[in-house]
């Protein structure tokens, strides 16, 4: 986790941070990608923050708040190495999204909002036998079965409510309960985080309120910048890498479903930020924002913190295999075979909103520590003992989305991410443009039409919320994966192009 | 009402790079309190007109006025999320700032007539703020959505 310096323009904390954020002199340049905030830029931070980026982007990062967040996450007790901000960082509510930190578990702190209010939002990509040339004849019919099969959108009930023992077990058991169901293979356990099932989960730490709000919502989409995507390969960068993945023929096409837990993991977040608040533990630490509330990880809200956590993993781990089902079905009765006909793989399933406890090598020592990944997504090196035995000589899969215009990006973890950033890399794009501005700048745009003629198709409950989550919103993704390859924390592998959006 | 600052009480949005800032004001805590439930709402529901066919009764509390604004707008986004609820008219009374009873005048969710906006996650504590003088109260707060 050191890095040598190549130039310091530190101001120091006598001229006072402005509130919103270091500018450019008081970072020092570490190197070609690396940006690094001092401790000496605010009284409080423990560690100095780190900041993946590159010469064009910096400008933009700096012109949010999101730098002054990640000063802010250096307070945490406990927080070891840095804290660090991957290239697609944006403003978030105390933690920026695209954090990453990790505390030490034996005097270290968790804290709800360095994983967010949706615990476990993440992406799983499906590959299929199917090439663009033969679904774009029949693309209406697969987005009309796709929009059917899912339910997408705000309120939107689920294909199934689950009963309170039930709804305990998808809690304990997450993706695993989904398949005993019979909603899906029991080889997609093997290519998910954690199996699809984070150990420690308790049922009992969980509000009644969070499982009612989740109870109607398992197999949905939601709404935001949650997607269903029919992909096609567009470019291979590593054949042998991407051959592995089963995705290394240009013009394949893929799923890339990104959703999360739903109510529930709003829930359980919105709870404990309130259980943190109140218990003494926490109190007695300082922080500069009411977001970032903790508790120590060894204190009795913190460890209720995880088990809570960890169901909302599992929920979402169950949202994901049930949509996983439906998306097969829908595709076996649009095609006339079945789903294993088409070769409907999961290829891996990653979380990008989630602490977990892991081991890493910090200043020389191996120590325990739980890993914040805030808008990050775990980016594990082939060998790690965590990988499937199929993923062991490529390493972790790593699935980046971008917009619904141009372009998503499959790559693999890395040692650089194991020596540089927690074993984590970025997660997406990061919007460029706030939600009521994409609205303003796309005023009297029909986006259908416009997807439609970037040879896009879409189904969405609202399209007049699309220009909120247009192309134009986003920033590039493709500059977003040149630096996290660049800088080594994860290796591109394959970009992949939309074909078909389903939305809320 | 809504929109105008210069109006004694109403709500609007501002700009967050990924989520929603929204800001209500009103004379009394109570009218800025219901006025950010009904801009919650607006958020959720694009557009469709909300019946007073229906009433129901909200008591919350929490540790200071922050945490008020919090826990208030929480139970709404709950009612919503579970029964459809949808406030056409919201009045609130405020007791040492942090608690308070609401009746809400409204009706559930119908798809017919309804037209759902963004969902709204959750209400953050990031840059929350509740300012109050003599003659008005004004929040900010960041809907995650």
């Amino acid at each position: 986790m050191s890095a040598s310096r190549r130039k310091k323009h530190s101001r120091g904390r006598g001229s006072g941070p402005p509130a919103s954020g270091p500018d450019a002199s008081q970072l020092e340049r570490l190197d070609q990608f690396r940006w690094q905030i001092p401790t000496s830029y605010k009284a409080g931070m423990r560690v100095p923050g780190v900041i993946y980026s590159s010469e064009t982007m910096l400008p933009t990062v700096l012109s949010d708040k999101p730098l002054e967040q990640l000063a802010n996450v250096s307070f945490l007790p406990g927080i070891v190495g840095h804290a660090l901000a991957m290239p697609d960082v944006h403003w978030g509510y105390g933690f920026p999204v695209g954090g990453v930190a990790a505390t030490d578990v034996r005097d270290g702190v968790i804290s709800p909002g360095g994983i967010g209010f949706d615990i476990n939002c993440g992406v799983r990509l499906i590959r299929t036998n199917l090439t663009e040339k033969e679904l774009r004849p029949r693309l209406k019919e697969a987005l009309d079965a796709l929009f059917r099969a899912v339910p997408a959108g705000m309120g939107t009930k689920g294909r199934i409510r689950l009963t309170r023992k039930n709804m305990d077990r998808v809690l304990r058991r997450g993706a695993a309960w989904a398949v005993d169901q019979g909603l899906g293979w029991p080889e997609d356990l093997e290519v998910a985080e954690e199996r699809g099932t984070l150990a420690g989960a308790d049922p009992n730490a969980v509000s009644a309120r969070a499982k009612e709000r989740g109870a109607g919502q398992l197999g949905t989409l939601g709404s935001g910048n949650h997607f269903l995507e029919l992909q096609a390969v567009d470019e291979v960068f590593d054949a042998p890498t991407a051959a592995a993945l089963g995705i290394e023929q240009p013009g394949t096409i893929v799923v890339f479903l990104h959703t999360g837990s739903r109510g529930c993991g709003h829930q359980i977040c919105q709870d404990y930020l309130q259980t943190f608040a109140q218990a003494p533990a926490s109190r007695s630490i300082q922080l500069p924002d009411r977001q970032l509330a903790c508790a120590p990880l060894r204190s009795p809200e913190g460890r209720d913190y995880l088990a809570a956590m960890a169901c909302g993993a599992n929920f979402a781990w169950a949202n994901r295999q049930a949509i996983t089902h439906w998306t097969r079905e829908a595709l076996a009765g649009v095609f006339g075979r079945s789903s294993r006909a088409l070769g409907m793989d999961v290829v891996y399933d990653v979380a990008h909103n989630i602490a977990k406890i892991e081991e890493h090598v910090v200043d020389g020592q191996t120590r325990r520590v739980c890993v914040h990944r805030k808008g990050a997504t775990r980016a594990f090196p082939p060998g790690h003992p965590e990988l499937p035995a199929k993923y062991q000589d490529v390493g972790q899969p790593v699935f980046i989305p971008g917009d619904m215009g141009r372009a998503s990006f499959v790559a693999v973890g890395t040692e650089g991410a194991m020596e540089q950033s927690f074993g984590s890399t970025c997660h997406g794009a990061g919007r460029a443009l706030s939600r009521s501005a994409a609205r303003r700048q796309l005023r009297g745009v029909n986006m259908v039409e416009r997807l439609a003629a970037m040879g896009v198709g879409v189904r969405a409950r609202n399209a007049r919320l699309l220009s909120e989550e247009a192309p134009d919103a986003y920033k590039n993704v493709a500059d977003v994966t040149a630096i996290t390859h660049g800088a080594g924390i994860s290796r591109n592998v394959a970009r992949l192009r939309p074909v078909g959006v389903i939305k809320g | 009402m809504p929109g105008n600052p210069q109006c004694r009480r109403g709500h609007a949005t501002f700009d967050h790079t990924a989520d929603v800032g929204l800001e209500a004001w009103g004379a009394t805590s109570g009218e800025a309190l219901a006025e950010a439930g009904l801009g919650l709402q607006g958020i959720m529901l694009h557009a469709g007109s909300v019946r007073s066919s229906d009433a129901r009764m909200f008591r919350v509390s929490a540790d200071d006025a922050a945490a008020l604004v919090v826990a208030w707008l929480s139970e709404l986004l709950y009612a919503f999320e579970t029964d459809g609820w949808l406030s056409a008219s919201l009045d609130v009374a405020v007791n040492d700032q942090c608690r308070l009873s609401a009746t809400a005048r409204g009706e559930t969710f119908d798809e017919r007539r309804h037209v759902l906006g963004v969902g709204v996650k959750a209400v953050s504590y990031h840059d929350l703020e509740v300012r109050g003088d003599a003659d008005a109260v004004r929040i900010r707060v960041i809907l995650d959505v």
